[in-house]
């Protein structure tokens, strides 16, 4: 077992002295439970402007993995920090604070959206909050993850070898990715050359419409790093203070010693694979067992044990995402469909000769 | 010495006749000049005349049967001449020297070799020679004749054979040429079916046609080379097509000068309504005072000679030099030419000199060439050659139209029905009056548009006061 | 001036390039320590280091898919693939990612990443090892693709394809890395997407890049001994095409034959034919002519190989359909 052989982080625990949960104060706290609502409100919506044919093709919703997105991303610092994540995207997105407005509006494929139009649902990037996409092409970002840690690694060093890497990158993807040939060489570069990278495996049990216990050798996804010398981690994907603490670790890991670091961060899905997935391979049992673990309310039962949050507070802040939801659906249709002549923007950086 | 004897272009546009009747049999002693037999051309019924004294030993085109211009149709000579070896040559080789060139380098057994049996059945030639396309869909460029000759070694070759399972082109038909060549064509009036293609296929390459226009051999208009044998009728038809008829005679010469009037003349047209009130009213009057009936089109024709000539430009002719240059050719005498709709298509009789001649006479040698188009004996000298051109749809009813400039004139005149319309009148007041449309079509190259305009105006003016016509 | 082969040249640039600019990297298998399969990055561990200069696993999925990542963050990796062959492994990171990147975003992120290595057959290497894959790039907005046929181009589009902040296929061949020519001892820069007429004629042209070009101007020497002036066109880029030169040698000559040795079918070649059919039309005195690879996985056996591939005497013998002479 890799947390066997490796010291593993320690587990989620109510912090240390009165109005602190997960060494969090509250308005930390009241940031993170925002950041995960805004997330939850913002894929329902999704998913109702979906069934509106506002929004075409693949859109996969993040409703039910907000802990992991919110959590993991709350222990960056997106300054040096880099998040790249697959097609599974919105919450990222959201958690690393990108505008919801530009989202939605990309989801309508609208020349205001983040990626004028251009990119859709998968493929939402904001170079100015270090977020560098969502991937359509399962496991495809782990490499490219690899090597944006490869370039902070390559300026630190700029200074001298042994010298600490600029930030570190995590890299988000679901249990799908992991038997691809892309996370298998990563992990091994990654390793070799003592990158700043952070795994992160979302194991939200399905593959599409496949178990993970169909495909797999190993139940333990995190054991998988153990073949590559690296830290393997697993950790509660409910529990965005567990998620949070564990990737903090990681992170420190990898700027200090220049250990890469897998955690397979167990979660679920509540909606399908994709719109399309009529998720005729589950049933609404096991979708229901989840729901009752649901790592928002968890979240906001435990704040308010802990005197954290009121009902007054939690109702205005669900009024809050809402309306800034409704907000950014008007936006988003308000938005003006792309310029015929966009066509051929931004294929290249620099112009063609001819 | 015996000789072949060569069907001719006995019209201008003529590229096939069809034997009408020999009016001297074989064994038959003629002189020059002598009408041997007459050929259906494309306009016309016309003579073949002897170009020499000679005796006809063998006629080789039967009557009904066709010869495009350059095939044999008869052997003539001196009584009793052996004359074998010329049929074997003309039948193997009926497609004249080109091919039987290729046809020899393919097969050198097929160039002597008589094919008696066909000539002795009397069918002509060029339909006995009518072999499929050599080789077919499998035939390469290169050697296209191979392939057959030797199942068919009196199949001449052809020229353009369809290559690469293509449909295969009829004689009459554009043969191969690369983009280039129709280029190159365009600019030195090279006629392309007159030029042999010297690439795969017999494909029109760039050097044939400047060798076309050095030597002068293919300019629009010229004789046909040595044919080709109409392809087979392989092309298939679709299943809703209930006829296909091929174009040739007549037909194929309209298409073909129409086509390349509007394709390279570029035309443009002017319309102007005039009140004909008064021009009908004189004529009435004049036909009632002679007792005979002078038409509408010899009015007409009259007053454009008297519009032509107060206008000379339009009075002209585009003319493309061999050497790629090309004049404008002004003429002094006004000939009129009026297109008429016979059953097997259009022709175009000339009133000569109208400028000098009265209405009557114009109207008068109309009638006569009119009846000589319908009894097939039009000549090529009394259809060809005008510089303007009238067309008159009235008679159906038609209001307005564009017409086609029918070379070498460099405009043309379509005239619509005269119908009672009403109008305003100067002094604002609605009346009634005699309307037709005259639509003038002119060729760009020759006439700008105010000079057809004032040539227009003029007519106007001669058509609503026919008495300004004496000024 | 000097006289440097094609292999020196292109260690030249790349020696220049991560001299001027500390985020250019070199990464490949076996470009530090064993300076380079075909020795292109002779000496340059010795000069910058393992951190500019890095030895991957045999891995090309993986290290094609960091190079991306490290230019999204502003470095500007030359990647060494050992030869095109094996870049196949990497096509997902090069068509998806690399190329796509920007486009995606909405124009958020530049990818300056150059690709390069050995493309095309060589000798006796059989299928997997011998296969010219121009067309697998050039097929993909988003890529530039370069193919460098003598030192002098080589060095030149070499730099140029470092310094451009899109990625760039680099097409080089093993056969062309010893082949010598002279290239100008001032640092210059070659274009990208401008073609070079390596030869001017008027009778027929041949277009054509990379290592063919060495054939094609031998065939042009044949020709010329028969009293054909045949014109050689070098395209250097095939993505974009020059196509204005494409036009220009067309319409001038009215008979063009193309020479790419890759597969005939769906390749640069049969694509510079259609543009020279579309633009040259009128102008044409012949179909285009195209000599391609022959369209066989490679054969191991000499001959076989060499029959696969264009050869002096296809290039006459299209010349001469084209020009309707007999061979």
């Amino acid at each position: 077992m890799a947390d066997k052989t490796y010291p593993k982080p320690s587990a989620p625990a109510p912090g240390a002295g009165p109005g602190r949960l997960g060494g969090l104060d509250k308005a930390e706290l009241l940031d993170l439970l925002r950041r995960m609502q805004l997330i939850r409100s913002f894929e329902e919506r999704a998913g109702q402007m979906y069934g509106l044919r506002k929004i075409g093709g693949f859109c996969h919703l993040y409703n039910g993995q907000e802990a992991v997105g919110v959590g993991a991303v709350s222990a960056l610092d997106l300054e040096a920090d880099y998040v790249l994540t697959g097609y599974r995207d919105h919450g990222h997105a959201l958690a690393c604070g990108m505008d919801p407005k530009a989202i939605m509006a990309e989801l309508f494929g609208k020349a205001n959206g983040s990626s004028r139009g251009k990119g859709g649902s998968m493929h939402l990037f904001d170079a100015s909050r270090h977020f560098l996409g969502g991937n359509g092409i399962v496991g495809a970002q782990i490499p490219v993850a690899t090597g944006v840690a490869f370039a902070q690694a390559y300026r630190g060093r700029a200074s001298g070898e042994g010298a600490k890497p600029t930030g570190a990158t995590l890299c988000f993807f679901g249990d799908g990715a992991i038997h691809q040939g892309a996370f298998h060489e990563s992990l091994n570069l990654a390793r070799i050359w003592k990158l700043p990278a952070v795994y992160v495996v979302e194991n939200n049990q399905w593959g599409m419409g496949t178990s993970w216990k169909r495909v797999s050798s190993l139940e333990e996804f995190h054991r998988m790093a153990d073949g590559y010398g690296m830290v393997g981690v697993d950790v509660d994907g409910m529990d965005v203070l567990a998620v949070r603490e564990v990737v903090a670790a990681a992170r420190a890991r990898a700027l200090d010693e220049g250990i890469p670091t897998l955690i397979e961060a167990e979660t679920y899905r509540y909606k399908g694979h994709s719109m399309s997935d009529p998720q005729k391979y589950r049933s609404r049992e096991e979708v229901d067992e989840y729901r009752s673990r649901d790592p928002i309310l968890v979240l906001k039962d435990r704040m308010a044990a802990a005197g954290l949050v009121t009902e007054t507070e939690w109702e205005a802040m669900v009024k809050e995402t809402d309306a800034l939801v409704d907000e950014s659906v008007a936006f988003a249709e308000a938005g003006p469909e792309p310029a015929p002549g966009a066509l051929y923007e931004d294929v290249y950086a620099t112009e063609l000769a001819l | 010495m015996a000789e072949r004897l060569l069907m001719m272009a006995l019209s201008p546009t003529m590229e096939e006749g069809v034997l009408a009747r020999w009016r001297v049999a074989e064994g038959e002693a003629f002189k020059a000049g002598q009408a041997l037999c007459e050929v259906e051309t494309d306009k016309a019924t016309m003579d073949y005349e002897a170009p020499k004294a000679a005796v006809l030993l063998k006629i080789v085109a039967a009557v009904g049967a066709k010869a495009r211009v350059g095939e044999p149709i008869a052997v003539i000579g001196a009584a009793g001449e052996d004359y074998s070896a010329l049929l074997g040559k003309e039948t193997g080789g009926s497609a004249g020297e080109n091919a039987a060139h290729a046809a020899s380098t393919a097969s050198p057994a097929s160039g002597a070799r008589p094919s008696s049996g066909t000539v002795a059945s009397g069918r002509p030639a060029a339909v006995s020679a009518a072999a499929p396309p050599p080789g077919g869909a499998d035939a390469r460029p290169a050697a296209p004749v191979s392939a057959s000759a030797p199942t068919a070694p009196v199949a001449p070759a052809v020229p353009y054979p369809a290559a690469g399972g293509h449909v295969p082109v009829a004689p009459a038909a554009l043969p191969p040429s690369s983009p280039l060549a129709r280029a190159r064509a365009l600019k030195h009036a090279v006629d392309l079916r007159l030029v042999r293609g010297s690439g795969p296929g017999g494909r029109v390459v760039e050097r044939d046609v400047l060798e076309a226009a050095r030597s002068g051999t293919a300019r629009f208009g010229a004789p046909p080379p040595l044919p080709a044998a109409p392809g087979s009728a392989a092309a298939g038809s679709g299943p809703l097509v209930d006829e296909e008829r091929a174009v040739a005679g007549k037909r194929a010469v309209i298409a073909r000068r129409l086509s390349e009037s509007f394709f390279t003349a570029p035309h443009f047209y002017l319309k102007r309504t005039v009140d004909v009130g008064r021009l009908l009213a004189a004529r009435a009057a004049l036909n009632a005072a002679r007792g005979e009936k002078l038409s509408l089109n010899a009015y007409l024709a009259k007053l454009s000679a008297v519009a032509l000539s107060r206008h000379p430009a339009l009075n002209a002719g585009w003319k493309q030099k061999p050497d790629g240059s090309a004049v404008v050719e002004y003429r002094a005498r006004v000939d009129v030419a009026l297109a008429v709709a016979l059953p097997d298509g259009l022709v175009t009789p000339v009133a000569r000199d109208c400028g000098r001649k009265g209405v009557a006479a114009i109207d008068a040698e109309y009638a006569a060439l009119i009846s000589k188009a319908r009894a097939g004996s039009l000549l090529p000298e009394e259809y060809s050659g005008a510089t303007f051109t009238i067309s008159n749809l009235g008679s159906f009813g038609v209001e307005e139209f564009t017409a086609i400039i029918n070379p070498p004139g460099s405009a043309i005149l379509a005239v619509g029905a005269a119908r009672k319309e009403p109008f305003v009148k100067d002094d604002g007041t609605l009346g009634v009056r005699d309307a037709m449309t005259l639509t003038l079509g002119c060729d760009h190259r020759v006439v700008d548009g105010a000079v057809g305009a004032a040539f227009l105006a003029e007519l106007a003016a001669l058509i609503e006061e026919p008495l300004a016509a004496l000024l | 001036m000097s006289v440097i082969t094609y292999r020196e040249a292109l260690n030249r640039a790349l020696d220049e390039e991560l001299e001027r600019d500390g985020s250019v990297f070199l990464m490949g298998e076996e470009v530090a320590e064993y300076d380079g399969a075909y020795k292109v990055s002779k000496g340059l561990l010795a000069k910058y280091g393992a951190r500019r200069v890095v030895d991957t696993p045999i891995t090309e999925l993986g290290f094609t898919g960091l190079g991306v990542g490290a230019a999204m963050a502003g470095l500007r990796p030359v990647i060494e693939w050992m030869t095109h062959n094996f870049a196949l492994l990497a096509l997902d990171q090069v068509i998806n990612e690399a190329a796509k990147m920007r486009s995606m975003s909405g124009g958020q992120f530049k990818v300056p990443i150059v690709f390069r290595g050995p493309n095309g057959p060589a000798e006796y290497l059989a299928a997997q090892h011998s296969q010219a894959l121009a067309s697998y790039w050039a097929h993909v907005p988003g890529l530039k693709v370069v193919a460098p046929a003598t030192p002098a181009d080589a060095y030149g589009l070499l730099k140029s394809a470092i310094r451009d902040d899109d990625p760039v296929v680099v097409l080089e061949a093993e056969m062309a890395y010893s082949w010598k020519g002279e290239v100008p001892d001032e640092e210059y820069l070659t274009p990208i997407g401008k073609a070079d007429l390596k030869r001017p004629g008027s009778d027929v042209s041949i277009i054509t890049f990379g290592k063919p070009l060495k054939i094609a101007l031998e065939a042009a020497e044949a020709l010329a001994a028969e009293g054909v002036s045949a014109e050689v066109l070098d395209l250097r880029t095939v993505r974009p095409l020059d196509e204005a030169a494409i036009r220009e040698t067309a319409r001038k000559t009215g008979r063009v034959v193309v020479v790419d040795e890759s597969w005939p079918v769906a390749s640069v070649g049969s694509h510079v034919a259609h543009l020279a059919a579309r633009d040259a039309f009128d102008r044409l005195d012949a179909p285009v002519e195209l000599v391609s690879g022959e369209d066989v996985p490679m054969p191991y056996n000499h001959g076989l190989e060499l029959a696969a591939q264009p050869s002096v005497a296809k290039i006459v013998a299209a010349a001469h359909r084209a020009l309707y002479k007999e061979s």
